[in-house]
């Protein structure tokens, strides 16, 4: 029976694990991921999950042991944070040229010096030039179920890539919210065992390896797997809807953009509150609509492109920052360079919010989305980068 | 909706508490929320707990600033700028304290203040402790003084968490927050 409860993202994550019936986690603790592997312990002590857990002296140890884990054959799941994240950067390199699908969730945590244990997007987007899948999700059902979806992509023998399921600290992981919980032989059913058609432990047996013809060859090859994981996200997701009931709309979700001039681009924790704030706009008139980028990388240059043209103007809200940059935060430069060669583009305005993990609120929402209808009426950016956070929009914890 | 906000330290069970609370009212068929907000998980630190209540799907995933009531998880917390900070009027206040609740000031007209010592009740149940667990009384006493939840809906959730003998005593904790609570109520 499918159970419904009040689920932390955490715990959501573990069962997603779980039931995606992972074999090796090795993992090593770090707020505010910490809960998720302790979940994961302990349901392996129950007898629940079958798997073995190793316990890592830090999280470079914990990717090198997923490496060798994934490559004998096993399905591996491990997580991570901030600082873990940048701890684990050397090894992290070495999964999506060797092509193994290994699923880590980076629950994100802004980075020192000045963040504290509260997220913003920096420790993931990090990672973006490694060719890891990342995904990024709103709630904690969205989590386990992104996790299930994840192995789908990245055991996918045309794929071959690891997948980085990305969530906020405490706005999703602590937040406990309702979630579905699917069975387990409808989960067996969706996913069934991992096998890597390239690598065996048996000698002889090994029969294509990821390409040996130096560098450019191999990052060639880990490009066109990111450029066919597209449509295999997207075909999964609707695989997943059909199974379970639940979509999440591929890699772009288009909230309330009927009639919309201009739209928000959020991704994570934040996009739920901007679900109230957009609906609630629109009933006093101002026609701002919401796109919640769900995939960051590979990175729906083509879906951009396609759906561009039904909009005035894009504000961008980038919950990091790329100091020093071409202008302004990494989500707003992708989508630049997404759009660049389109004769036909909206203006992108661009937000800095929530850094360090300090909340983003309606207010500020609301204050971006009116920005955005001004550059609308206006015909252009006055203000390239907007650094909401330092203006002063009421309290913000 | 209904926006609460628990204002503890660590130690004390406001995480814990507001989750039980949360999954009473699920149970009861609301939709509900639970959002907490600490540094390091470590004894005696601030904590704020953000927890929503309604009757359709909660979306919004941010900090409540101007709520619809506030739950105080000990006396030294109520003379705090943070923890009146946004309170609405006509509102509700619910506090460990010994203090009578007409007596409660936070500086903005309520609709309703109620007062229960849950660290007595904490002591008599659970025995002396450098920091007193209060979330069980503190959630007895709010069944009773706002009616969000049944009583009786906060014994599963309770049971869930603690197993054995600890939740029995944790219900025990509830019931008697529930019979301690003095309510004061504004006139209208």
């Amino acid at each position: 029976m499918v159970q419904v409860r009040m689920m932390e993202g955490n715990e959501a994550a573990a069962y997603g694990a779980m039931l995606s019936r992972a074999q090796v986690v090795p993992a090593y603790p770090i707020t505010p991921q910490t809960e998720l592997i302790s979940f994961i312990a302990q349901f392996i002590a129950e007898g629940r999950m079958k798997a073995e857990y190793i316990k890592v002296e830090g999280e470079h140890t914990a990717m090198a042991a997923a490496i060798g884990a994934s490559a004998a054959g096993a399905r591996v799941f491990t997580a991570s944070s901030s600082q873990g994240i940048v701890f684990m950067e050397e090894p992290l390199w070495m999964p999506p040229g060797m092509r193994l699908p290994i699923n880590m969730c980076i629950v994100n945590r802004s980075i020192a010096p000045t963040g504290g244990l509260r997220p913003d997007h920096n420790d993931s987007l990090l990672q973006r030039d490694t060719g890891w899948i990342q995904l990024y999700c709103e709630n904690s059902q969205e989590v386990m179920d992104t996790i299930i979806m994840g192995y789908k992509i990245a055991e996918n023998k045309n794929i071959y890539l690891p997948v980085a399921t990305c969530y906020d600290g405490y706005f999703v992981s602590a937040t406990a919210s309702k979630v579905e919980v699917p069975e387990q032989k409808d989960v067996d059913a969706f996913l069934p065992p991992y096998k890597h058609d390239w690598y065996s432990l048996i000698p002889g047996e090994s029969k294509e390896r990821p390409s040996r013809g130096g560098s450019a060859r191999n990052r060639y090859e880990v490009q066109q797997a990111n450029e066919r994981a597209k449509k295999i996200i997207e075909e999964v997701d609707k695989e997943y809807a059909k199974t379970f009931g639940r979509t999440y709309d591929g890699m772009i979700e288009e909230y309330n953009c009927d009639s919309s001039d201009v739209v928000l681009m959020t991704m994570g924790s934040m996009t739920g509150t901007a679900r109230d704030v957009v609906d609630d706009l629109k009933k006093n008139g101002k026609s701002v609509g919401l796109l919640k980028l769900r995939c960051f990388r590979p990175f729906p240059t083509e879906e951009f492109q396609q759906l561009a043209h039904k909009y005035h103007v894009i504000g961008v809200v980038d919950r990091n920052t790329s100091t020093g940059s071409a202008g302004g935060g990494i989500v707003s430069m992708e989508l630049a360079r997404a759009l660049y060669h389109l004769d036909d583009k909206p203006l992108i305005a661009n937000f800095h919010v929530g850094l360090g993990g300090t909340d983003v609120t309606p207010r500020q929402i609301e204050y971006m989305a009116d920005k955005t209808l001004e550059i609308m009426k206006l015909g252009r950016v006055s203000e390239p980068v907007d650094w909401v956070e330092l203006k002063d929009l009421g309290p913000v914890m | 909706m209904i926006e609460i906000r628990f204002h503890g330290m660590g130690g004390q069970g406001a995480v814990l508490g507001a989750l039980m609370l949360a999954e009473a009212a699920f149970n009861e068929g609301k939709y509900a929320q639970k959002i907490p907000v600490y540094g390091g998980a470590r004894r005696g630190g601030d904590v704020t707990v953000f927890l929503r209540l309604d009757d359709k799907p909660i979306r919004r995933t941010c900090g409540i600033y101007e709520p619809d009531c506030i739950i105080v998880m000990d006396p030294a917390l109520k003379k705090q700028d943070f923890v009146r900070a946004g309170l609405k009027q006509g509102g509700l206040a619910i506090l460990n304290d010994e203090e009578q609740p007409s007596k409660i000031d936070l500086g903005v007209n309520l609709g309703k203040v109620a007062c229960v010592d849950a660290t007595s009740l904490s002591t008599e149940v659970f025995g002396q402790r450098a920091i007193p667990i209060v979330n069980t009384p503190m959630l007895g006493a709010i069944a009773k003084a706002t009616g969000f939840v049944k009583v009786e809906s906060l014994y599963d959730p309770i049971k869930h968490q603690f197993t054995g003998r600890i939740g029995d005593l944790n219900v025990k904790a509830a019931q008697l927050g529930y019979e301690h609570v003095k309510v004061w109520e504004a006139k209208s």
